[in-house]
Order: C-alpha cells, then sequence, then structure tokens
C-alpha cells in the first residue's frame, strides 16, 4: 500500500469520519500561487542571472544549481537525482522488498539504485528554490556513471523535419484548369492568374516542433518561401505569396501578385494543352537550446493543372 | 485506552511520584538504622509506545522550529538555496522535505511575521509498524491539530499585516513517518531516528 493510501486508511479511526471530505490544503493553491504555510501566496518568476551550465527543460528553467542539497542535477534525464539511504532503497527491490511491489524497481533485481527525484519549479524567491514534481524511480548505474548521451541537434531536427506534414498544393488559374472545366479555354495575350486554393499550415506554414533529446530541446520552423509556377511553355514565374483568387467580377487586367500571359496556343502541346506545375519551396531552420542552428532541405511538393490556350481569330468581311 | 493515554498515564504516576505532595513537611533524614525504600524503575515503555513518545517529540520539535522560522521569516533570504538548507536540518524527508522547502520560500516571500507559537493540541500516532524491513526501518502515521487561533500576522516593521486571506485558525496535519535506523548523509539523513515523510494539510474545525 502506498503512503497516501496508508495515511487514508487509518484517518477514518483518528478524529472522526469528516477528515476524509477534506482536500489537502498545499495542494488547492489556485495556479500561480503557492501554500505557504498559513495561506496561498503569489509566487514569483526566478532570476536568471546566474550562469551554471546547467538548464532544465521541462519547465523550462535557465542556469539552474546543478546540486541543491545532495540533489544532483541529471541533464540527460532532466531532474535532480538522490540516491535512497541503502536501508530504503532494499524495501523497493524485488522480489523480497516489502515495497518492492510498487513497482519503481524496473530493472534487473540484483542491479541499480532507487533514487528520489525532484524538478524545479519556476518559482524563486530572495535565493530560495521551490520544488516542483517530484517521485521515485529505478536506474540501472549511478547518475555521472551513465554512458553519456549524445545529441546531434541537427540530427534531432531532421527527424522532427520528417514527421512534419507537407501537402501538396491546390491550384487556382484563371482561365479555369481543364480538371475542373473541360471546355475551358484561354486566350494569347490576355492575363492569366495562379493562386493556391489551400494556403494552410500543412500547405504553406509555419510549421513549429521541438523535442527535448538529452536536455537539449531542439526547434523547427518550415514555412513556404516562395511557389514556382512552370507555365509549360518554357517559362517559369516565382510568386512568393499564395497569390489572389480570380473572379469573373474583376473582368479582365492582369493578376497584382502572381500572373502569366502566354504569347503562343497550346495547340502543339500533348492534349493541347499546356501543364502548369507549381512547386512549393519549403525551407527549414532548426535552433537548438544549446545555442546552435542551421537549416534543413524540406521536400517540395508539387502540383501540376492542365489549361487550354487558344487564339482569337478576327475575319473580316465586307 | 490508546498508546497514547497509556503513555501519558504513566508519566503522570511517575511525576506524582517523584513531586509528592506541596502540603507535606520535608521528610526527615532517614534513620540510618532503617532499610532504605527500594527504588524502583520505571516500567518501560512498549516499543510501540517509545515510537509514539518520539514521533511526539519530533513534531513538537519540527513545530517549534517552523515557527520559528515564521517568526523571524525577515531574517532569512539571499543565500542561493537557504530554504533547502533550513528543512535539511529538520526531521523531515521526502516529499515532506520538498512540500516545507516550498512552504518556507512562499512564507518568506510573503514578508510577514509571525507572532505566537501553534499549539499542538492533539496528536495521534497510530499503525505503528516496527521492523517492516531487516534493516530496522519502522513506519508510523499520524494525524495532529494545531490550533492557530492566538497566532498575530505582521508585517516586517511590526505593523498588522494585510494579508490577501484570513488564514485558517486550525490546521490538521496527516503525516506519514519513517524511521531511519541509522544515519546516510549521501541521502539527507543526518542522524537516526523518526522522520516525516509526508504532510498533508487539513484545514479543520477547531481541534
Amino acid at each position: 500500500m502506498s503512503p497516501v493510501a496508508t495515511l487514508l486508511a487509518v484517518v477514518g479511526s483518528s478524529f472522526g469520519q469528516e477528515v476524509l471530505a477534506v482536500p489537502d490544503q498545499a495542494a488547492s493553491c489556485p495556479p500561480g500561487t503557492l501554500w505557504n504555510g498559513a495561506f496561498c501566496e503569489e509566487s514569483e518568476t526566478p532570476p536568471d542571472d546566474a550562469v551554471t551550465g546547467c538548464n532544465q527543460s521541462d519547465p523550462a528553467l535557465i542556469n539552474v544549481p546543478c546540486e541543491i542539497d545532495g540533489f544532483v542535477f541529471d541533464a540527460a534525464l532532466d531532474r535532480y537525482l538522490l540516491p535512497l539511504a541503502p536501508g530504503q532503497n532494499e524495501r523497493y527491490r524485488p522480489p523480497d522488498g516489502d515495497l518492492s511491489h510498487l513497482g519503481y524497481w524496473t530493472g534487473p533485481q540484483e542491479q541499480g539504485w532507487v533514487f528520489d527525484w525532484r524538478k524545479l519549479a519556476a518559482n524563486w524567491s530572495l535565493g530560495s528554490y521551490a520544488w516542483g514534481d517530484r517521485g521515485l524511480m529505478w536506474l540501472a548505474e549511478m547518475p555521472g556513471e551513465q554512458p553519456p548521451v549524445v545529441v546531434d541537434p541537427e540530427e534531432v531536427a531532421q527527424q522532427l523535419l520528417e514527421g512534419m506534414t507537407f501537402e501538396p498544393l491546390e491550384l487556382g488559374l484563371a482561365p479555369r484548369p481543364l480538371e475542373h472545366a473541360p471546355d475551358s479555354i484561354g486566350l494569347v495575350g490576355a492575363p492569366v492568374w495562379m493562386w493556391v486554393t489551400n494556403a494552410g499550415p500543412t500547405t504553406w506554414g509555419p510549421i513549429e516542433e521541438s523535442a527535448t533529446v538529452g536536455g537539449i530541446t531542439v526547434t523547427v520552423t518550415a514555412e513556404v518561401g516562395s511557389v514556382t509556377w512552370d507555365m509549360g511553355d518554357g517559362t517559369t514565374v516565382t510568386c512568393e505569396t499564395p497569390g489572389d483568387a480570380y473572379r469573373p467580377s474583376l473582368g479582365v487586367r492582369p493578376s497584382p501578385s502572381c500572373g502569366h500571359t502566354y504569347t503562343q496556343t497550346s495547340a502543339d502541346q500533348p492534349g493541347t494543352a499546356y501543364a502548369v506545375t507549381a512547386t512549393a519551396t519549403w525551407t527549414a531552420t532548426w535552433t537548438a537550446s544549446i545555442g546552435v542552428d542551421g537549416t534543413l532541405e524540406p521536400p517540395r511538393p508539387a502540383t501540376t493543372a492542365h489549361v487550354r490556350i487558344g487564339e482569337r481569330q478576327v475575319i473580316e468581311t465586307g | 485506552m490508546s498508546v497514547g493515554q497509556r503513555g501519558k498515564a504513566v508519566a503522570a504516576v511517575l511525576l506524582l511520584a517523584a513531586c509528592g505532595s506541596e502540603d507535606s513537611e520535608p521528610a526527615p533524614p532517614s534513620p540510618t538504622t532503617t532499610t532504605a525504600p527500594a527504588i524502583t524503575a520505571p516500567p518501560a515503555l512498549t516499543p510501540e509506545e517509545q515510537a509514539e513518545a518520539d514521533i511526539q517529540t519530533t513534531f513538537e520539535q519540527l513545530i517549534a522550529a517552523w515557527d520559528d522560522f515564521k517568526a523571524n521569516a525577515s531574517d532569512y533570504g539571499g543565500t542561493s538555496g537557504w530554504n533547502i538548507e533550513l528543512v535539511g536540518r529538520w526531521k523531515v524527508e521526502g516529499a515532506a522535505n520538498a512540500d516545507l522547502a516550498n512552504w518556507i520560500a512562499a512564507w518568506r516571500s510573503s514578508e510577514i511575521e509571525q507572532v505566537g507559537r501553534a499549539l499542538v493540541a492533539r496528536h495521534e500516532v497510530s499503525d505503528v509498524k516496527l521492523d517492516v524491513t531487516d534493516q530496522g526501518i519502522h513506519e508510523a502515521t499520524s494525524i495532529a491539530c494545531l490550533d492557530m487561533s492566538q497566532l498575530v500576522y505582521v508585517e516586517f516593521e511590526g505593523g498588522a499585516a494585510e494579508l490577501p486571506e484570513t488564514p485558517a485558525l486550525y490546521q490538521r496535519w496527516h503525516m506519514s513517518w519513517t524511521y531511519a535506523p541509522m544515519a546516510d548523509p549521501a541521502s539527507g539523513t543526518e542522524m537516526p531516528g523518526w522522520y516525516v515523510s509526508q504532510i498533508e494539510v487539513a484545514l479543520d474545525e477547531p481541534c
């Protein structure tokens, strides 16, 4: 039985049953406050002027003390650790430890040690330290004796990038693409409008994802820098925005943001239509909490649509 | 009779035997020819009674230390980790150690001091388990009621403190205790004895 369960089990026989309904006052303080023994007191923000080289990632506290009253900060585990006294440690060792049923001992019974672990909370005042999450954990090796965790931030960033979703663009064209309007036809010399109809986080960005490995937090940000439109007639148009959608009420005018003008009909093209391919050029950058950064090569999803371009024939009569 | 009541009764009997009656005349010196009265050793406490007495003493010392800090809060602070160091001198471990370290820091941040002492109105020790391991570790739980109705809170300058909420007049501490059979400074156990390992505070009716 856990200490808490043991405690609650005996409460009923002491001072009367009503105690069971009383919540722990220290645990019921509102967010942003701490129990000070008499009432809930507003918490403060930690100072950040000391340089210790130890950084806690979650919650994020830079330059935390590397040792507090015997608790040694372990960067790989992102927490402070203190080994249990030998007698207490044996209580958790299976199969005979009287607390082994609690399951903290997660390795071979003849190996390792149980540690009291804690994290600092983001509440400090006048040099004091406030503890946050805490618990027990089994480790196969003493902290510091474990093989160092080698973290390559760029590799972490690449893994983050590979986990991101980059969806293809959906193309808006005027004249309308044959995929949507098989009878559509544009004219040589008339303005063609191009735009992206589904611009969003997975098609245009930005996408931001982070991961913490070995106490180092790596953040990757990806977004579309431009779209390259291969118009099928040998020319390319680069647009840095998703473009403006055309609507008939605008009449015949060039696109203010992303447009093209064909000078020849598509009569000699396969299917008598130009294949218009839009390729999104994503850029991805990464930063790490240890002060390094870099760039990555994200995929470049491309989408193709077809437009038919004809020519106005002027027939003079009389 | 509970363990606690039995212990108090024994203590009372011993006290009466030691003090005698205030009204009685001083006893004349015994003639050397008479037989000296046999000195009777006080009845020994059972291990459970001894555990209860030790726990109650430890708790009284803990509350006294907590009161001392609250009464002199302005003397503390400024050095890195001062609250951790302070609570490290108390007989608390594990979650109780962390909680009290936080309470101390938060109290100091309040910039108030306490005038008066919390009265341990009741403290019942129960569920004493001796030798839960071959290493001589014992466990117990207890519930104490603190009467804080006579406390006054003042600012560091001495004026009455304006508190964000009215402190409860009574606190009930539910505690888990562990007996450390030997010192182990590496794990924070400076000396053998009973240590509070967990505290849950509830605000209740009068003790």
